[in-house]
């Protein structure tokens, strides 16, 4: 109980910026997957709405209209990477149940690869946090929940929608007191033949996209089971497959095509006593690429355990380690590798009041072949008025350069430093009953920063750049009035290279990071279901290092009405997605669909009532 | 009284004035006639004379000279000619006059202008009307095509990014023009602006991930047509006869292995494929010499010939490792080859173009660039190798490793050079890393450096214009 203190504080300070739709049926035994947020102090974090009627959803979608952050999208369906805070793919990761799954030769995750259907919770972790999580934390960590519930029920959710979208979802859960069983289904297709102008072809004829299509596949399933009052066991597995056309730029002809297919399989023990807790877990993580026939296969396995005491009045501490070991058998590193990655780390919290929450954390990575930097941090949370609270954390990152880094053969660099950086961050919050609102500031600088450069034809991977990063986030979130709400976040990044080995980009601001982004969200809720306005603006961003280049600003809206009258199992939902049409690229030279249309049905069979 | 008495005077005076007239059987009658201008040309080229006929209905019958005023309008401006003062003068007895307006040639690239000759109405002489036609507009074609004299700038671009660009280089430095082809057409050049080859009035663009040919008029750059048959991969260009030979690497299959490489013969005056070639994985640079077309296998170590009277694969010889560009001095033929990868074994081969074997090979002890450029004053092969810049005359015995020949602590990386036999200068692109735009450096013959622009991304290569 000492624990929840800390915890409330911080879920005021880090879950109000944007309204999370509550995962209500969970009790203790299904958080594991944000667990972390106890020693999280000072950060910034946003759970995002999920919505269970919309069985097309993927991640970057829901990304991109909820945070402000940037998505690479090279298309529709199509690679998407992530920056937030002006940050490179790989510098960013996604965490499952606390496991980083970026793709290893990669070092990055493809955010349209993941159905939300999936997952039963998306939360952004915002800014540097290698202390918490390791390698590849310097821009931020998106985390992905699978939890179950007590009560048995089905739910069932159909989509279709403009260019021949279409998809299925199944939840099934099952569960009492002891033992909770959640398991989904998801089933996407789309063929994607929107129309799209192209400015490379003699007067910019409008085409229609004929190498897009895909077919995605999934399914994930948790059990939890109670051994003890005190203990349980948990089994979580992950499958995804998708089989896409790639679809070309504007100015090429390239008749690309990939399967994905990636599948993690976990299971945990978990002691949960008043002194103290123990977290085992054992995984089997395996991503496979297979490009035009081309097959690239990295299995993983790992393990862990975590400890955590609560001897000292005010204070946690959690040590804990944890043991990766990483295969690639991919055609171009010319034979196999493997490597073993190791973390060792202490949490400590502790609250000095009930308002005044400070933590440190220390780790240290180990990498064969490398010397990752020693990762401290130190935070803060103080609630120094009862709707006022004043943040800051202080830390240091670091990414472990990917396996394509050091391997890729011809260019591979063995001789590679990690990247590493230096960041602090304060935010204020404010929160109200109707009002929330929250600012950010940031500042980091990382060194080391790995760029491929050409040398003669060969290219190869370099630590060249040191990048200074500083902005500004703010939120709000105002219920107007009891069916009304609206939701703001602006953010401003700066983020420029300070040296590199190209003096033509020293001192500009880095590619596909947006100096301004805007993200609105006006929401009507009654008894019968709502409406939803969603507008997102984002600035110019350069394509290029010395800022030659660049993609105009855009404004994008995204309008949906639904009815999902209360106490009735089902609801519908119609959605308008580019309701002006803008034509906008997030990658040069690729094209993205206009104005197009959504229709969502559920229905949700409860056998029981629990 | 008076007053009356002087209007009745007046009267007197005016009608014996009249009367004097009249009666004055000496003078010729009237002259009453109408002038006109015209030329047997509307249209006239820059450095042009153009007559400009003004004529008469009748001939000047009055005894003195007549003028006759002009007025000059249009879109030209009083230093785009010579020769029209304002006035024509008739003289006594004649009907015709002619002026003689001289264009001026100037270097100047200009849009069409027109000069317009007006006969001024209001000042003829007494007994003069203006005819028809009253006017006469000639139509100004300007001589200077932009892109005629000077060099371009391929720039290939990021990959995927289709910003592919050509920059002109005119003879000046400040005659620099970037984005040429996107500026003069309404869409963008493409993906890859791999190679440019000049053949007649035409420029073809190989823009190899766009797969196509982007075809347009060299000196104007606007685009002709766009050839995207039976293109994979397109690389290098040669033309003789009418007939552009085309190596296309073919498309990588899974493993990136190339396995359908060929050379595309295009009709150039249908721009339509008429023929395909298979040759060897990675066919690369082309030239032809004696009928016979040379092919550089890049992706191995052979140069194969191919007998353009029969499309026909004759010869096959043995050179280094992933050979590249060719160099014809007049009387000896070269080839590149690049090494292997990190293995410093570039070489130098000579090709006897008679029975297609090796004459001669000279061991690098580096990996050079696969591009050459050749100065044909001194007979030196250039080529690079990191940034650094190596000559080699086949007639010296000089060690290209042991004399470099440019060095330069700006250079980020080379990918491209060239030599302008006109301005005898050596050329070399720096991609700087692919970071943004790149740098073109301009070097005398003898290696000192006159000067360095922005190019676009990624300068790989120099197509000068044909003299």
């Amino acid at each position: 109980m000492r624990r929840l203190v800390g915890t409330c504080i911080l879920n005021l300070v880090c879950l109000g910026m944007m309204a999370q739709e509550q995962v209500t049926i969970l009790d203790s035994v299904t958080i594991e997957g944000m667990r972390w947020t106890n020693y999280a102090t000072g950060l910034k974090v946003q759970p995002l709405k999920v919505k269970s009627v919309n069985a097309f959803g993927q991640l970057n979608g829901l990304l991109q209209n909820q945070a402000t952050l940037y998505l690479k999208t090279y298309g529709e369906g199509q690679l998407s990477t992530i920056n937030i805070r002006g940050t490179s793919a790989s510098q960013n990761a996604i965490f499952w149940e606390g496991i980083n799954v970026n793709i290893t030769s990669l070092g990055l995750s493809d955010f349209s690869t993941t159905p939300i259907a999936l997952s039963n919770g998306v939360a952004i972790q915002y800014g540097a946090a290698s202390s918490l999580f390791g390698s590849d934390v310097i821009g931020g960590s998106v985390h992905l929940q699978q939890t179950a519930s007590e009560g048995s029920f089905v739910n069932v959710a159909l989509s279709h929608g403009s260019f021949n979208r279409n998809a299925i979802s199944i939840t099934y859960n099952e569960g009492t007191g002891n033992w909770q069983h959640n398991t989904n289904v998801v089933h996407r297709w789309a063929s994607n033949d929107f129309t799209y102008n192209n400015p490379a072809k003699r007067g910019n004829p409008e085409e229609v996209m004929d190498h897009a299509e895909f077919f995605q596949s999934g399914i994930s399933h948790v059990s939890y089971v109670r051994l003890s009052p005190s203990s349980r066991i948990s089994a979580h597995f992950w499958y995804q497959k998708m089989d896409r056309n790639i679809q070309p730029t504007l100015t090429g002809s390239a008749r690309d095509d990939q399967v994905d297919e990636t599948s993690r399989m976990l299971f945990q023990y978990h002691l949960e006593k008043p002194t103290h807790t123990g977290n085992l877990k054992a995984a089997r993580l395996s991503d496979k690429i297979d490009f035009n026939g081309s097959i690239s296969v990295m299995p993983r396995y790992y393990l862990s355990y975590e400890h955590e005491f609560f001897h000292v009045k005010n204070l946690s501490a959690k040590v804990g380690a944890n043991w990766q070991h990483l295969k690639a058998d991919i055609e171009d590193y010319g034979g196999k590798i493997s490597e073993n990655r190791n973390d060792l780390y202490l949490l400590l919290k502790y609250n000095f009041t009930n308002n005044f929450v400070l933590s440190a954390n220390l780790r240290q990575g180990m990498v064969e072949g490398f010397d990752p930097p020693f990762t401290p941090s130190l935070g803060f949370d103080y609630r120094f008025l009862p709707k006022w609270t004043w943040s800051a954390n202080i830390s240091k990152s670091y990414r472990v350069p990917t396996l394509n880094d050091r391997y890729w053969n011809p260019g591979g660099n063995l001789l590679l430093k990690p990247e590493e950086g230096e960041h602090a961050e304060s935010s204020l919050q404010f929160s109200d009953k109707n009002f929330t609102a929250s600012l950010t500031g940031f500042l980091g600088d990382v060194k080391n920063w790995i760029i491929w450069r050409p040398e003669g034809t060969i290219w190869t991977p370099k630590n060249v750049d040191q990048v200074s990063m500083k902005g500004v986030e703010a939120s709000f979130k105002w219920n107007l009035l009891p069916w009304l709400e609206w939701e703001n976040a602006y953010a401003y990044n700066q983020t420029t290279r300070k040296k590199s080995d190209i003096i033509f980009s020293e001192g500009k601001q880095l590619e596909y990071t947006p100096y301004h982004q805007f993200r609105s969200n006006l929401g009507f809720k009654n008894s019968f279901g709502g409406i939803n306005v969603n507008g997102q603006w984002t600035d110019e961003r350069y394509t290029n290092a010395d800022n030659s280049n660049s993609l105009e600003a855009f404004l994008l809206l995204n309008a949906s009405i639904d009815f999902s009258p209360e106490n009735e199992s089902w609801s519908i939902a119609l959605s308008c997605n580019n309701v002006l049409d803008t034509d906008y690229q997030l990658m040069i030279n690729r094209a993205l669909p206009g104005r197009n249309f959504q229709i969502n049905v559920q229905y949700k069979f409860n056998f029981n009532k629990s | 009284m008076k007053l009356q008495f002087l209007l009745f005077l007046a009267l007197i005076i005016f009608l014996w004035s009249c009367n004097d007239d009249d009666d004055d059987q000496d003078v010729p009658t009237p002259f009453s006639t109408q002038v006109s201008v015209s030329s047997a040309t509307t249209e006239a080229e820059e450095g042009a004379t153009v007559n400009i006929n003004f004529t008469l209905s009748e001939a000047n019958t009055t005894g003195t000279d007549l003028a006759v005023a002009y007025t000059v309008s249009g879109t030209a401006s009083n230093t785009d000619y010579t020769g029209a003062s304002g006035s024509i003068t008739f003289s006594e007895g004649q009907n015709t006059a002619q002026l003689e307006l001289v264009i001026t040639d100037d270097d100047a690239v200009e849009e069409i202008e027109t000069i317009t000759i007006t006969i001024e109405a209001g000042s003829l002489p007494e007994g003069l009307s203006v005819g028809s036609p009253s006017s006469i507009t000639i139509t100004i074609l300007d001589n200077d095509f932009p892109y005629a004299n000077g060099v371009f700038v391929l720039n290939e671009g990021n990959f995927g990014s289709g910003n592919g660009s050509i920059s002109f280089l005119g003879e000046s430095a400040s005659q620099l023009e970037n984005g040429i082809f996107n500026s003069v057409n309404d869409f963008n050049l493409g993906d890859i602006v791999q190679s440019m080859t000049i053949s007649g009035s035409e420029a073809y663009i190989i823009v190899n991930a766009s797969n196509k040919v982007e075809v347009v008029n060299f000196q104007t750059f606007e685009s002709v047509v766009t050839i995207t048959e039976q293109m994979a991969n397109p690389r290098h260009m040669v033309t003789r006869n009418g007939v552009g030979y085309l190596s296309n690497w073919g498309n990588f299959d899974a493993n990136f292995a190339l396995d359908q490489s060929y050379i595309a013969a295009i009709d150039l005056s249908t721009h339509s494929v008429a023929d395909t070639i298979h040759v060897g994985d990675g066919a690369d640079n082309l030239i032809i010499v004696d009928d016979k077309l040379f092919v550089s296998i890049n992706f191995g170590n052979t140069v194969e010939v191919i007998d353009l009277a029969t499309h026909s694969v004759v010869a096959s010889m043995q050179v280094g490792n992933a050979p590249g560009q060719f160099t014809w001095t007049g009387e000896e033929l070269w080839v590149i080859c690049g090494g292997t990868f990190n293995g410093n074994d570039g070489q130098l081969y000579q090709l006897d173009v008679a029975d297609y074997s090796v004459l001669r090979k000279e061991d690098l002890g580096f990996n050079p660039s696969t591009k050459t450029a050749y100065d044909p004053d001194n007979n030196n092969l250039y080529f690079y190798s990191g940034n650094t810049v190596y000559q080699f005359n086949p007639d010296l015995d000089v060690d290209p490793a042991a004399t470099p020949y440019i060095e330069n602590p700006d250079f980020v990386g080379l990918y491209g050079i060239g030599f302008d036999n006109q301005q005898d200068q050596i050329l070399l692109g720096d991609a700087v890393g692919f970071a943004g735009a790149g740098m073109v450096y301009v070097y005398s013959q003898n290696g000192t450096i006159i000067d360095s622009f922005t190019s676009g991304v990624g300068p790989n290569g120099f197509v000068i214009t044909p003299e």
